[in-house]
Formats: C-alpha cells, structure tokens, sequence
C-alpha cells in the first residue's frame, strides 16, 4: 500500500495532542475553546480514518494490512517488544467504532456538561480515553494492546468516578478498576506465557507460528486462550466478572454511552477476534466462550427486565448483548461478532444518548416508573430511542436484526438446537424488555409533574445521525443467509481458516432451515415485543399487580441474582478478614512480639553481665582482644 | 575509561562530605540550604555523566579507581560501577535532592546538623554503590546507619526513639553476620595463595567449597534480607517510616531498601552459585510471602506512611522472586525496578508529607475530598498510584512485567502468585486514594488549604517526567543494563555447571579482563 505510516500515526495523536492542550494549557481556556479542542482532537482523526478506510477498500486483498513500527520499546535478551502500530480490516472496523461514535457523543456532551464544573477534567479524560482505545485497537502485538487495554480501564474508573465527592461513584469506579484487574491477572499471565512459549507477542508472528507446524501441545495453547479470554471477559463484563458494569452507571451519562457501551466494554470481543488464529486452534476454550455467552445473555436480559434505573435496563442490556458477540466468537463466527459489536455499538450508544436526552429532560429523574407518555413531549428523542430499541430487540429490518440472526444461526449450527433454543430465549426477553421499557417511559400516563427541558438540536443532532445508522447499517448484512455479506467482504480473510470451512458447510446444505427459523424467530420476537408494548402503556396496572405477586422474584432480577451479595461474602469480607488477621496477630503479635521478646531476652541477659563492665578501659581493651583471638584463630583452624 | 581524566566516582562519593563540612560551619539557615541543596544538584550532575558515557555493551566494572589503603591487612581503595549499580547513583543523587527541598520549611532545630547528616548519608550511600573492595563496602555500609538512626531519633515523631533504636539493632545483627563473613573470605582468599584480600574480583577467582558457600550465603543473606526487607524481617520498616521525617522516609524507602537487593545481586549471586542453587526455593518462598503478606497488610492500615512502607515489603518481595527466578528477565527487572520503586516510593511519601504538612494527619478515617480542593496535588498522586501499581506506558509496568516473567519462566505458579499482586496493589492504592482524596471530608474541618506551592510543583514534576520517560522508552535504561544482567548469569552458571560437593571451576573469564589486570598490578 502506497500511503505512508505517517497517517497511522495519526490516529493516536490527535486525542493525546487533546489530552496534552486541554491538560495542562486549559485552564486558561473559555468552555467553548476547550470544547473545539476536545471534538477536533477525534474528528480529525476520523476524516484520516474515513480516507484510510476508502483507501483500504481499494486495496487488492493481499496489502489491506497497514504497518508502522515507532521504535523498540522492551529491548532485553529476555524478550523484546516494539511499539508498532496495525491497521487491517479488523482493526479498521474497529477504529471507525471508536471514532465515529465517539465523535458525535464528543458533540453531545459538550451541550450536556456545559453546567458541569468538572468541563476540562471531562473532556481530557474523554480524549486520553480515545487514545488509549485507539492504541488498544491498533496495537501489533499483545503488550502494546494490554497498554491501550489498562489504559482504557484507568478513562473508565476516572470517568466512572467522575463526580468522586459522591460516595457512591468513587466506589463504582474502584470496583470497576479492581475487577478489571482480575481479568487482567489472566490478561499479564497469558502474555507470559505466549512469550514463553512463542517468544514473541507480536500478532503477524504468531499468527505465522499457528499456521506452521508448531509442535506446541494443546495444552499449552488451551491455556493461553484460557487466560487471554479471562482478560476479555474482565474488561467484557461476562458472567461472573460482569458485577462492575451495572455500578458504573453512575458516570456521567455520555461516558455510559462511549465507554460502557459502544467501544471499552467490547474491547473484549475485538481481542478475541484478533487472538482467532490461536483460538481456533484451542477448540475446548471456544467452547467454553459459548458456554460463558449464552449464559450471560440469557441471565443478564433477565437482570434486564428487573431493573427500573433506565441506565440500568441499557447496562444489563448491554452485557447481555456482548453475551450474543460471545456466542459468535464461541461458534468460530467471528465476522458475525464483529458486525454484532458494530451494530450494537451504534444502537446502544444511541439509546444511552437518548436515555441521556430524558435525564436532562426530567432534571436527572432515573426511574422509568416516574416517566411515562415521554412521546408526547419529546417527540425526536422518543422516535429516535424507539429505533434504538427496535434495533436492540433484532426486528426487521432494522441493523440489531441482521447481526443477531447471523449469530443465532451460527450458534445453531454449531452447537445444534438446544444451544440455540436458549440463545432464542436470551433474544425474546431482550425483546421483553425492549417493549417493556418503552412502553413504561414513553407510553401510558403521565407519572411525573414539573417542566420539561427540551433538548436542543446539538443534543438531538447525535441522536438523529445514530438513528439512521441503527437502520442502515444493516445494509452490511446483506445478502442474508450467505457467508458472502457486505461486512464479511470488507473483513476479507482475516478470520480465514474456520470461516471457509464454515462457507464450505453453508453451501451444501440447509439453506431453507435456515431462512424458516429466522421468519418463526423474528415473528415470535415481534409478538413479544408488541405485547411487551401493550401491557406496559395501555395495561399497566395489570402489570403492575403481576409483579405485586411475584415481588420477591422482581427483587431477586432486581438484584442481579444476588451476584454482589455474593462477591461481598466471597470475597470481599474473607479479603479485608484475613487483612485483619495479618495485620493484628502475624504481624503485631507473632513477628513484632519475637522481635521484642528478643530484645527483652537480650537486655536481661546483658543484665547477668553488667557485672564486667566496670567501666575501666583495660577491661575492655583486654575483652575486645581476647575475642578477636579466638575469632580469628576459631576461623583459621576451621577453614581447610 | 573516563572522559574526564578525573576519578569520577571519588569525586561523586566524597563532594556531598565536602558540603556537609561546608554546612556544618554555616551559620545562617538560608546558607546552610543552599549550599546543601547546590550540592546535591551537582552531585546529580555529575552521577548523570556516568549514564552517558557508559558503554553498554561492556561487561564488568567501568570507571574503575584503585589505591592501595592498608596493604598489610590486604584492604584497597578500589571502586568502580557496572550496568547493575550505574542506575542507583543518579537514583541516590536525584532523590537527596528533593529530600532536601521537601525539609525545605520542616525542619526547624539544628538546622546545619540536619542537613550535614543529609550530605554525610548521601556519601555513605553512593559508597556503598560503587565500593568494590568489601571492607570498604562494610565501611560505607556501616556508615550509613548512624546518620539515619539520627535522622530518625532527633527530627522523628513521637515515637521516634524506639523506631531508630529497632531500626539500628535490626540492621546490626544483619551486618555483623557480614563482617564474620568478610574476614572468612578474605582468609579463604589467602588460603588459595592469592595472599590476604578483601577485593570482590579477586573473591570472584575463589573456588569456595560447597559447605561454606551455605555458611557464607547466609551470613550475607541476613543482612541483605533484613535491608531488604524481606519477610519476616520486616518489621522494623513500618516503624521506622511511621516516625521518620518525610525526607527520611524518601531516602529509606527510595534508596536504603534498594542496597538489600543491591548486595544480594553484587555479592551473593556471583560468590555463592551453589549455595544460591540450594536456596532459591526458599527464598522465593519469603518473597511470595512478602508479595502477598504485604499486600494484606496495607490493605489493613489506616495511616498512609504504614500504607505505603507495606506496600514497599510487598513490591520488595516481587524484586526478591524475580532476581531469584535466576534468569535474564528477572534480573534485568530486579535491577530496573529498583530504581522504579525508589521514584514511586520516595515520591509517595513526598505526597503523604504535602498532605500531613496541611491537614496535620495521616489517618485515613479523617481525611477525605480533597480531590476538589488541591487538584494540582491529587493529579500528581494519581500518576504516582498508578506508576506504583504498574500501570503499563508507566515505570512501575516495566519492571514488573520483567520481574514476573523471570518468575514464570522459572515455574508458572510462581509467576501466578507474583502477578496477584496486579490485583492487590490495585485494592490496597486506590482505597487509599478514594479515602484520602475523593468522597467528602471526614473530619468536617473546613479550614482553607493550598494546593502545591512551586517547590513542590518543582519537586513532583521531575519526578513525574522520569516516571513517564521510564515507562515510554524503557530501553534507555534497559540497554546499559542487559550486558550486566547477562553478566551475573553467566558467573552464576559457570559455577554450577559442575555441581558437586566442591566446585572446581576456575571463572577464569568472568567479569572480562579488567580482574586480570588488576590482579596483575598487584
């Protein structure tokens, strides 16, 4: 390819020349200046990506992948790891995520933190965030990657704990931070060992070590997925590692929406797409990602449908959602979890956007029980946030829709009809709640009084540019029930070797299954959906008298299945327990009580001897001597 | 060897003694600050011009000087600095400075004994880094006790007299152990022929009997380890932090905790491969301990100096398993996170000084919200929290990475405990910090405070800019220490490539010819 590494370099550039202006030049800035340089700082690098993108597309299929190598930065015999930059299909679909999305909910904020008094610390994190996702995203090898990857976790905990005099937010956002670090642990551990065992951490070469004859057991390989994917999960909110997310609600809500729903939150899909070649190969571990997937999906659309805090709703929502991207990518379909992640990107920041839209509406109300008949006085943000959940439930012909079936069929495929049926289940309650949560907000009465902020065009701008995407990108998945999509072409081979297996077992058979499950699926879904619709605006105090009978169950969703109560007996108590128990009897009493005793012993005994020191210095002259005698001629004789 | 045609390292060791004779006779307290605080910066300086002129890819001593001293007794003036200590000198200087400029206001009595025993101490330290003849290593050691235990016992808190007299006997019993073990080489060196000797490189020719070697290792383990310190000698270092002034703790944390290390590398690895082969399990064993013990333990304090002296036990211990792995990434880590832990550290406690300095407390259930009131210092404390808590891009991650993957490769669990200490250290650090900066004040107590004042924007801002460049461009530091790293492997392999009761091999080779040259002169 022609152009020159320089424009990749860009890319992260931009956002940290953001960070480094607004940082440490912005306080002598207007609001307005500091904003200009936040939403330049991701907009340029997104007319950089757009051409780079149209130049890749170009492209004959052998050089898509772009390369750039800044310099050396581990140099050592143990091992050496550069800093090198990598722009292929996968990673450039990636970046157009990250900035696209970012960009217009740049724009948002500036309109929806304009009160804050925290405006220069919001944007500067929010750039640094950009920075390190795009460093994640492009990174060539595994170490530069886990840079971006703490790097995006530290954005998250300060933006989580964005208003950190909030008690609340300061231990959502260390919660999240902690238990992304035991993700982590097996993040650094699979570094380690894929070092040692490969002895390098670069991707091009390892995926040139997989493809060769190796001679590396399957053990081995198992393991090092294993503990790459326990990163993924951490940063991935996956069952049980997913207890972060829902807390981290309380940031500011375009942080919701960036980080924990359109790029961080998914970082953990993109790394096992790019981690395919070694996943492939370790068939056990890919198993156990479907298994992890459909079990999130399914338990965190029911915590879905428990919760009344709207950014509660989309934050389950969003786990399970990731859930399905996991499916994909346990079912060795990772083109179709890539286009999940995409679509999902797009929807789901639309509706913490729009979400966002009503809080500022209401004065910050949360609760959708004190919302109701929002369509009637905020028609653009209700029409929008409608599209979003339409997207959301997977109903035609919306994008939600293309990007869920390919994964439902894919998972059907592989795992055969009860695997599938499940996943069914995890996609009708999203539509459950989908109908649920509009029809409680939007529909029905009125249940709350006052004035209503409406938002002006900078906030619905955003919302109306997500919108259309949430229904155009759906154009990527066509032709349907083909291996050959818009999206899989743009991706090329970067998942080549399962995937043409997988075309080869498409093409022989069972096209028309295919195409009558997706028509029962989507009506049943439809249904649902306008049921869910029905009950929760029209006949609500039916509804509501269900739940009355059923409140301890309604609690038990509310809570997420107790998954914190049980971290906090597991956990967190036995961990501060055994602080304790180190901290006053090992140490103080155990260790300090030998120290001292030891020190009392020795004073006693000095005691018996007081006796010779008389205080005249011949003695002691006489003693010192006498020892240096013994000592050296004790050691004379002992030595051979 | 030395562009200057001067002897650099003398030069270094002695002109912080130069400026505490300088202090001592000043008598105004403007007078007696800057002369010490000229000095050190010269002495930073001039520690810098051994970075840059040396060459890498040499292995043994550079820089080297030697004189005769007590002839008789086989005792030389001989110093010198390889890629393993080359790091700790401008580590030692840069650090005297801004313990110098943190005791700025502070320290109101005996002003010019105060910083005279800064300078005195800043002597002693270098010495011990760049002492290649043992006795002169013991010396420069021993040296460095007394003005700490002053330090600690006049311008300490409270409960000053009991932490300098437990720091003082701790370290004694470690290095009278050291002195037995100094005198038994140096006769084991005459029993060979070579005559009466206590230079480490005519050590290194030494074919030392195995059941010494354990004897021998020991000795100078303990007092390394309790340095270090190492569980379970640790207790002393909570104490002594607690009730040091905060240039005390700078130094002790930054620079005296590093020398454990320093010894064990300098010493221990290339004199006893054998007796190393039969301990490093266990030693690894004290280190995990250390890793995980710690880790609790700072988890369990509310006062922020016991914190962070914990947090040092922990970090500490993660040195000791990867120097211990015996192989190239855990030693090149060691040595690289030696100086990490002394910038992080020493700039933690300069932190928690700033702090006590406005609220008057450490205690972690009084302070609280001071994020929005001192943003200028929360923002340096957070760069320092993650650097100490090995976040990657970072100081702290390359040593750490380094470190555990000298453990992983040694055996994977190893490597797995060490690498809990990515989820601890998370726990404990920013407990502290939510504690300390976020949520809303504890105490209730309105009165104003100041943010950074420009001291110590002056102070943290080097500090943070090396935090950053270590984490950036690691190679700079990891290129000059490589060859050495490589170094202290071979001679530890040379050795126990026959293992045997006695171990025969003559490393003839070790070290290159700059031992050969010497042993000729004389």
């Amino acid at each position: 390819m022609t152009m020159s590494g320089m424009s990749l370099y860009f890319l992260p550039l931009a956002p940290a020349l953001g960070v480094l202006i607004n940082g440490l030049a912005g306080k002598h800035f207007s609001r307005q200046m500091i904003a200009i340089v936040a939403v330049t700082a991701v907009g340029v690098p997104l007319l950089i990506a757009g051409w780079l993108c149209y130049q890749m597309i170009l492209a004959p299929a052998t050089t898509k992948a772009m390369t750039a190598t800044l310099y050396q930065w581990i140099s050592t015999t143990a091992v050496s790891i550069n800093i090198g930059l990598l722009l292929d299909p996968l990673s450039m679909v990636m970046v157009l995520v990250v900035l696209f999305i970012g960009f217009f909910i740049h724009i948002y904020s500036v309109v929806y933190m304009k009160e804050d008094p925290g405006f220069r610390r919001f944007f500067v994190y929010m750039n640094l965030f950009i920075f390190f996702m795009i460093i994640l995203v492009m990174a060539d090898n595994l170490a530069l990657m886990f840079v971006g990857w703490e790097g995006v976790g530290l954005c998250s905990y300060l933006l989580i704990g964005f208003r950190h005099e909030k008690k609340s937010a300061a231990d959502a956002g260390r919660k999240a931070f902690v238990v992304n670090r035991i993700g982590d642990f097996g993040f650094i551990l699979g570094i380690l060992l894929v070092i040692v065992t490969f002895h390098t951490v670069q991707f091009s070469e390892l995926s040139k070590i997989l493809a060769s004859h190796h001679g590396i057991s399957n053990l081995t390989l198992t393991i090092a997925a294993l503990l790459l994917f326990t990163g993924a999960m951490g940063k991935s909110a996956q069952f049980p590692l997913h207890v972060w997310l829902p807390d981290a609600m309380e940031g500011p809500t375009p942080v919701s929406a960036l980080i924990h729903a359109a790029t961080m939150v998914n970082a953990g899909v993109y790394f096992m797409c790019r981690m395919a070649p070694l996943l492939q190969q370790a068939p056990y571990v890919l198993t156990f990602i479907a298994v992890i997937g459909l079990i999130t999906a399914v338990y965190a659309a029911l915590s879905a449908l428990g919760q009344d805090d709207i950014k509660k709703v989309l934050a389950y929502s969003t786990i399970s959602q990731i859930g399905f991207m996991f499916i994909a990518v346990g079912s060795g379909i990772f083109t179709a979890g890539m286009f999940h992640l995409v679509t999902h990107g797009i929807f789901k920041g639309l509706l913490f956007l729009g979400a966002g839209a009503v809080m500022h509406a209401l004065h910050g109300e949360l609760n959708i029980y004190n919302m109701g008949d929002l369509s009637g006085h905020l028609k653009i943000v209700a029409a929008t946030f409608f599209i979003g959940l339409l997207a959301l439930a997977g109903i035609f012909p919306l994008s939600g829709f293309f990007s869920k079936d390919a994964i439902l069929w894919g998972a059907f495929e592989q795992y055969g009809s009860w695997y599938w049926l499940l996943a069914v289940v995890g996609a009708l309650i999203t539509a459950l709640y989908c109908g649920k949560l509009f029809g409680v907000a939007f529909l029905g009465k009125q249940n709350f009084s006052g004035t209503i902020h409406k938002p002006d065009a900078v906030i619905t701008m955003p919302l109306a540019v997500l919108a259309f995407c949430a229904v155009g990108t759906g154009v990527f998945g066509l032709p349907m029930f083909t291996p050959n999509t818009l999206f899989s072409r743009i991706m090329g081979s970067s998942f080549a070797p399962t995937e043409a297996g997988h075309a080869v077992a498409v093409a022989a058979g069972s096209h028309t299954l295919e195409i009558v499950l997706t028509v029962a699926v989507s009506i049943i879904v439809i249904t649902v959906f306008i049921i869910a619709l029905r009950i929760f605006s029209i006949h609500r105090d039916k509804a509501a008298l269900f739940s009355a009978s059923y409140r301890k169950t309604g609690e038990f969703l509310h809570a997420g299945f107790g998954m914190d109560g049980l971290y906090d007996l597991l956990w967190v108590r036995p961990y501060e327990w055994i602080a304790q128990i180190c901290h006053t009897v090992i140490d103080r009493i155990i260790i300090d009580g030998t120290v001292n005793g030891t020190g009392k012993m020795a004073n006693a005994t000095g005691g018996l001897f007081s006796a010779l020191h008389s205080g005249q210095l011949r003695y002691y002259a006489v003693s010192i001597l006498a020892g240096v005698f013994t000592f050296v001629s004790v050691t004379y004789f002992l030595i051979p | 060897m030395n562009i200057f045609e001067l002897p650099i390292l003398s030069v270094i060791v002695f002109l912080p003694l130069a400026g505490a004779l300088v202090v001592s006779a000043c008598r105004k307290r403007a007078h007696m600050q800057s002369v010490s605080l000229v000095t050190a910066i010269a002495n930073f300086i001039l520690t810098l011009v051994p970075v840059f002129s040396y060459r890498s890819a040499i292995p043994g001593f550079q820089f080297e000087e030697y004189a005769l001293w007590i002839s008789t007794l086989g005792i030389s003036y001989h110093v010198g600095i390889d890629g393993l200590s080359l790091f700790l000198l401008p580590l030692t200087s840069f650090l005297m400075i801004m313990a110098i400029l943190v005791s700025w206001n502070r320290i109101a009595t005996k002003e010019n004994l105060y910083y005279g025993l800064f300078l005195i101490l800043e002597t002693s330290m270098l010495g011990v880094f760049v002492a290649i003849d043992t006795v002169l290593f013991y010396v420069f050691w021993e040296a460095m006790l007394i003005p700490m235990f002053l330090i600690i016992g006049i311008w300490g808190s409270t409960n000053r007299r009991y932490a300098s007299i437990k720091f003082l006997i701790y370290t004694m019993v470690g290095s009278v152990f050291m002195l037995v073990a100094l005198i038994v080489m140096a006769i084991l060196n005459q029993r060979t022929g070579a005559g009466l000797s206590f230079d480490f490189t005519s050590w290194l020719l030494l074919n030392i009997p195995h059941s010494f070697q354990i004897w021998l290792f020991l000795a100078f383990f303990v007092a390394f380890a309790i340095k270090v310190p190492l569980f379970p000698f640790h207790t002393w270092l909570p104490d002594a932090h607690v009730e040091a002034p905060t240039a005390g703790s700078v130094v002790l944390a930054g620079i005296l905790l590093k020398m454990g290390v320093y010894g064990m590398l300098r010493f221990c690895y290339p004199l006893f491969p054998a007796a190393i082969q039969v301990f490093t399990p266990w030693i690894i064993g004290l280190g995990l301990i250390g890793v995980i013990y710690g880790a609790f333990l700072a988890f369990a304090q509310t006062d922020m100096k016991k914190l962070i002296a914990y947090s040092s036990i922990s970090h500490m211990g993660l040195i000791i398993v990867g120097i211990f792995a015996l192989n190239m990434a855990g030693i090149t880590g060691g040595i690289i996170q030696m100086v990490n832990h002394g910038l992080s550290t020493g700039a933690l406690f300069i932190l928690v000084g700033a702090l006590y300095e406005r609220k008057g407390t450490r205690d972690l259930d009084k302070l609280g919200g001071l994020a929005g009131r001192v943003p200028v210092l929360a923002t340096f404390f957070m760069i320092i929290i993650l650097s100490s808590i090995g976040l990657p891009g970072l100081n702290g991650f390359v040593g750490e990475i380094l470190l555990l993957l000298g453990a992983f490769e040694f055996t994977w669990w190893v490597g797995a405990l060490g690498a809990t200490t990515v989820i601890m250290s998370a726990v404990y650090m920013l407990r502290m910090y939510q504690r300390a900066m976020f949520e809303t004040e504890r105490s209730q107590s309105e009165t104003p405070i100041s943010d950074f004042s420009l001291r110590e924007k002056f102070i943290m801002t080097p500090i943070v800019l090396l935090v950053f460049f270590i984490g950036i461009f690691p190679s700079f530091f990891l290129d000059r220490i490589d060859v050495s790293a490589g170094q202290l492997l071979s001679q530890l392999h040379k050795h126990t490539v026959v293992a045997g009761d006695t171990v025969k091999t003559h490393p003839s080779n070790t070290g290159g010819d700059e031992y050969e040259l010497h042993c000729a002169k004389r």
